[in-house]
């Protein structure tokens, strides 16, 4: 099974390397920093605890929202999929997205508490 | 009305001879239900002296007290205001019960123990009975502990109900106990997740600069410096509604600011995607 | 080539004007039609929770939001209280206030009252909007327009939102039509920006209804669906997810909510279909770049491992106590006999019994029968969205059959479904150049003008329809319009029918009628309230069954021990165990909760059903499901096992507090020339016992109708025990009597 799983994921990394543009590179180290950000919140909550346990979630949500909105953005801006969003441009999935973390920070602020 | 009863007993009490009084005949006994009481089965007491031996009873039978109250300066027989029996039990509990005189003036109790004792409230065992004799009028009022008995009575009566029990002490007080808040991790290692929790930030801006991030592209608007800083405060009036405002406050300035973000925004997105199009 | 742009811009124009009319029209029919209960009767308050719904707008406005927020009632739910702010959807008061405020800056100054009764009819016309807009992202703004003009009137919807009844429902069902609008919306743009308002709609009916349950599980149903036939996009990855995320946050902003939407099994499968999301997304991002081969092995190999711990880590947090199993609730929607058992305080309320046929028809009438067929239709050519309202309509079907009031839930599906049939139906039928003709027909016709229009169109159909099909001739058409119109007609006037007599009762006050046909107003209800507000103490506790805690607490302003809130059943249980019991032992659980008076709601003299009496036996079942020992059913029974309070009633039944309270000084009275005394009318026959003495309460007040009656608890009697040091005994009148007793306790101090 992992002998099966390793050459694959080294060619799919690979191919990333070669063929995503620098616009969605960008996006990309945006997610890994989130992803990073939320992985170590994560290992705080294993390791000390959720007490705050409203702070915690805002913190956690706002980094998976901010994960999933970028992840969104990828997609609309990716020329791959440019056939499945057609009402949605470049720039409009830039707009969307900046009005989604408006609305999102704004409520993260609100139940930080 | 209150007012004359008031004054007809002061009247009583400074116009009748004051005196002692004195207990005559004390007669004592334990009847059967329908013994006559005669000169065996019940006991002379000697005044304010104690039956030497212990009554005992059980509550099929009867309790039979006779006496007369005579004046000592002229042994006219009276009748004072208060005569009772006082039955105390070991506890200190008690329960007093009012002898009544018969028509020719002597004091009588003679009363079935099951009967009486509904006024005992379930108690039952030993107790000292005293004779308690007073009045205004009487200088000094007589309270003599004349036997003891040992009355084995039923306990079988319902408790008074809750309600109509009266408390006269306070209730203890409740005092209401606050969530006791949990134990915070200190401030070392929240900081240092801190740091850890920025660290991806670092992290973020060498790949960015890797990639290389490009500005030129940004058309050169008045718009541009608008949209950025109308972000911008939107995120410092973020900030300020975490540290002190409160959401209407927060909502009323963000009207206004969104506003002018959303149209600063919509001119650089607009100027940017019409100069794709003209380069396509 | 400009001739033909400027017609076809006029023609665009017309059609945006006409869609504006009908949907200003629907609003309106809708709203008027909405208001037959304040023309009857007069401006007011309805039935039980709109009555905390007032209260609590009123304390809102009075003192602001945040200090609404955090308001502990210590007038409900003696002697505990209740956390409103807490315990309350907020949206309603939130919204009222909202309007108050608007009307109040632009110098309209209206009670709040006011706001309070016209809100339901103001927000069924928001509903129509959103109902169009639903439709006209399914199918066709056609179609929109009728289920706009169906929702407008449907007595289904109706029921729940005339003037006068300030509930959640009547503004949540907007919100439910606008949340699923914007999904539909979102799911076929693929926009984060219609995601966000989609969940900034969710948020709104978080904030308005406990029902927003349906919402969440819905949506992630119907993308589920999607993935499993195959519809996977990736607008479906944009919407579903950022509608999620944002979704879940937005709703624990809502005190009442809070950390639910993390921590129980109700919020878990969006979580779960969430999960399945991103895995599948990953997928199909890999598929193109690998063999498929690989592709298989991953997405196989990784599914069952993601699935099964996915598994594994569910029940370890249910188990761990980290998520709540499934409530009460929920099961009760799948077994209808598991609330009679386990929640007998839901199985008593008449809204949450199982939904009878009649029912279906009494309020959805010919959109019933029709909407299968736009369900039909749907099924026939479906897409993406269109899955969506199958699914909706599917479960809403469902709900409806389990529970009368989840019948709210299946009108507004049944409405978009019947217009899409009917629109699906005119169009094959009357094809022709419909603009033009539904302009002229629409100036003349003000009121329900949508079914005169389609009459209109059915006429000229005639002469314009010959020789478009071949299959179908003219006349075969022609008749159908007609029978069609004819069924719209019918469904107007059952509409108008239904709202005007079944639903426009306020019930706070009656009505009946007189031989001859005069109405008569029993204002019975108000009568008692008031006189409670006016004669008697500020701080009076006031026991009743739990329908009329709000009523008491809004009219009357006195303290109730338990109220239409529900949340304590051992509370509920306690009152029901003290009206059950016969009267000492009801003096006792009385004194423990200083009652002072005792209001039960009694309709034998004028035939009003639901009177305690009639309710009195889920008191009995409440208060032995808590104290199996003092209370059994069985005892109130007749022998032969009835539920009766006539000659054969059980000797428990005759000396309970309920029974006594309800009939006392009843058997003096005759209700007809040819009946007893003592003859309820109610219950139709003469009741079990007629000389009712009481002996630890007293009849405060009686109204006219007897409909409500108000007892007080005595005081202590005067006690025959007595404190030797505080009350000495004076006066010879003490041995006059025969050897009585008197009793001193010992001074122990």
């Amino acid at each position: 099974m992992a002998a099966q799983v390793v050459p694959v994921l080294t060619k799919l990394f690979d191919d990333y390397q070669k063929t995503t543009p620098s616009k969605l590179k960008i996006i990309d180290a945006y997610m890994t920093y989130i992803l990073f950000t939320g992985i170590f919140q994560f290992v705080y909550c294993l390791l000390v605890g959720t007490f705050p346990f409203n702070s915690f979630l805002s913190g956690f949500i706002s980094t998976v929202t901010s994960f999933v909105l970028a992840s969104c953005l990828r997609m609309q801006v990716n020329q791959e999929n440019r056939s499945e969003f057609t009402a949605v441009s470049t720039e409009r999935a830039f707009a969307d997205f900046i009005f989604a973390n408006l609305i999102l920070h704004l409520v993260v602020v609100n139940f930080l508490g | 009305m209150k007012l004359l009863f008031i004054l007809s007993v002061l009247f009583t009490a400074t116009f009748a001879t004051v005196d002692d009084v004195a207990v005559t005949n004390f007669k004592v006994g334990i009847l059967a239900k329908d013994q006559v009481p005669d000169g065996e089965n019940l006991k002379n007491v000697v005044v304010h002296s104690k039956l030497p031996n212990e009554l005992k009873a059980d509550a099929s039978q009867r309790l039979y007290v006779s006496f007369n109250l005579v004046k000592k300066s002229d042994n006219a027989k009276i009748k004072p205001q208060q005569v009772f029996l006082r039955f105390v039990a070991q506890d200190g509990e008690d329960v007093v019960l009012v002898v009544k005189d018969d028509s020719n003036g002597n004091y009588v109790y003679d009363t079935i123990l099951r009967t009486a004792s509904k006024s005992f409230r379930n108690l039952s065992g030993q107790f000292k009975i005293s004779l308690l004799v007073g009045d205004v009028t009487i200088k000094n009022p007589i309270n003599w502990n004349f036997a003891d008995i040992d009355a084995s009575l039923p306990t079988v009566y319902e408790p008074t109900p809750k309600s109509q029990q009266v408390r006269y002490e306070p209730l203890n007080e409740i005092t209401h106990e606050f969530r006791q808040p949990e134990k915070r991790p200190s401030a070392v290692i929240s900081d240092l997740f801190t740091v850890i929790c920025l660290s991806p930030l670092v992290v973020l801006i060498g790949l960015w600069l890797q990639i290389g991030i490009n500005f030129q592209n940004a058309p050169a608007s008045p718009w541009v410096p608008i949209f950025h800083v109308g972000l911008a405060g939107i995120f410092g009036l973020y900030f300020l509604f975490w540290v002190q405002f409160n959401m209407f406050e927060t909502l009323k300035y963000l009207s206004v600011l969104g506003f002018f973000t959303f149209v600063a925004g919509n001119r650089v997105l607009r100027a940017l995607s019409e100069t794709k199009e003209k380069s396509e | 080539m400009t001739s033909t742009a400027s017609s076809r811009s006029s023609r665009v124009g017309a059609t945006t004007l006409l869609t504006i009319v009908i949907l200003a029209l629907a609003w309106f029919v809708g709203f008027a039609s909405r208001l037959f209960a304040i023309v009857r009767f007069e401006s007011i308050i309805h039935e039980f929770d709109p009555w905390f719904n007032y209260r609590a707008t009123h304390h809102m406005v009075q003192h602001g939001f945040y200090k609404f927020l955090n308001w502990f009632d210590e007038r409900a739910w003696y002697p505990l209280g209740r956390i409103v702010g807490g315990t309350v959807y907020p949206g309603l008061m939130v919204t009222s206030g909202l309007i108050h405020w608007i009307l109040d800056s632009l110098n309209f100054h209206v009670h709040i009252r006011e706001v309070c009764v016209f809100l339901a009819p103001t927000f069924s016309g928001l509903t129509a909007i959103a109902t169009y807009f639903l439709t006209k992202e399914l199918w066709s703004p056609g179609a929109g327009l009728f289920a706009a003009c169906f929702i407008a009137i449907s007595p289904g919807y109706t029921s729940r939102s005339v003037a006068g009844s300030y509930d959640n429902e009547g503004i949540a069902i907007f919100a439910l039509q606008f949340t699923y609008f914007l999904w539909v919306k979102s799911l076929k743009t693929g926009s984060i920006m219609w995601a966000s308002m989609c969940a900034l709609s969710y948020f709104y009916m978080v904030s308005a209804w406990g029902g927003y349950v349906f919402i969440i599980n819905l949506i992630p149903l119907h993308a589920l669906a999607l993935i499993i036939m195959g519809r996977y996009s990736s607008r479906l990855f944009v919407s579903y997810t950022s509608f999620y995320c944002l979704a879940t946050i937005l709703s624990m902003q809502v005190p009442f909510v809070g950390f639910q939407p993390v921590r129980t099994s109700e919020h878990m499968p969006a979580f779960g279909v969430f999960g399945i999301l991103q895995i599948v997304a990953l997928m199909h991002y890999a598929r193109n770049r690998i063999t498929r081969q690989q592709f298989m092995t991953l997405f196989v190999g990784g599914l069952t491992i993601l699935g099964g711990l996915a598994i594994v880590v569910y029940f370890a947090l249910v188990w761990g106590g980290y998520v709540a199993p499934f409530s009460g609730r929920f099961y009760s929607l799948w077994d209808t006999g598991y609330a009679k058992i386990h929640i007998p305080i839901i199985a008593s309320v008449s809204e949450h019994q199982p939904t009878t046929w009649v029912s279906f028809f009494f309020d959805l009438h010919i959109t019933a029968a029709v909407f299968p067929v736009g369900l039909w239709y749907c099924i026939k050519q479906v897409n993406d969205e269109r899955v969506f309202i199958i699914l909706y309509a599917v479960s809403a079907v469902y709900f409806a059959g389990v529970m009368v009031r989840l019948m709210l839930t299946l009108t507004p599906a049944v409405c978009v479904l019947a217009g899409i049939g009917f629109s699906y139906t005119f169009e094959k039928y009357l094809k022709d150049e419909e603009t033009k003709e539904r302009a002229s027909s629409t100036a003349s016709n003000a009121k329900d003008e949508k079914l005169y229009d389609k009459a209109a169109k059915s006429v000229k159909s005639k002469n314009t329809s010959d020789g478009e099909e071949a299959q179908v001739s003219s006349n075969v058409r022609t008749i159908i319009a007609i029978i069609l119109v004819i069924f719209l007609l019918m469904f107007v006037v059952h509409a108008t029918y239904v709202t005007s007599n079944a639903y426009s009762h306020p019930s706070v006050v009656l009505q009946s009628s007189t031989q001859n046909g005069d109405r008569i107003i029993m204002d019975d209800f108000r009568e008692a309230y008031h006189w409670l507000r006016e004669n008697t103490p500020e701080d009076a506790r006031v026991m009743s069954w739990w329908d009329y805690g709000y009523q008491i607490a809004g009219m009357a302003n006195r303290t109730t021990l338990v109220d239409n809130n529900t949340w304590n059943n051992s509370h509920i249980a306690l009152v029901g165990k003290a009206m059950s019991s016969n009267e000492s032992a009801a003096y006792e659980i009385m004194t423990e909760l200083d009652v002072d008076y005792i209001l039960v709601i009694f309709g034998g003299v004028i035939g009003y059903s639901g009177d305690d009496i009639n309710k009195f036996l889920w008191m009995v079942r409440i208060a032995q499901g808590e104290h199996p020992k003092d209370i059994r059913e069985e005892n109130y029974f007749t022998a032969s096992g009835e539920y009766s309070t006539g000659a054969g009633a059980s000797e428990t039944m005759l000396n309970c507090l309920m029974y006594k309270m309800s009939y006392y000084r009843f058997g003096e009275t005759r209700v007809g020339y040819n009946h007893q005394n003592g003859y309820d009318r109610t219950r139709g026959y003469e009741i079990g016992k007629k000389d009712i003495t009481l002996e630890y309460i007293e009849e405060a007040y009686t109204t006219e109708n007897w409909l409500v009656r108000i007892y007080k608890r005595k005081k202590l009697p005067n006690r025959p025990v007595v404190k030797e040091t505080t009350i000495p005994i004076k006066g010879k009148k003490v041995s006059q009597g025969k050897n009585k007793k008197g009793v001193i306790r010992s001074a122990k101090a």
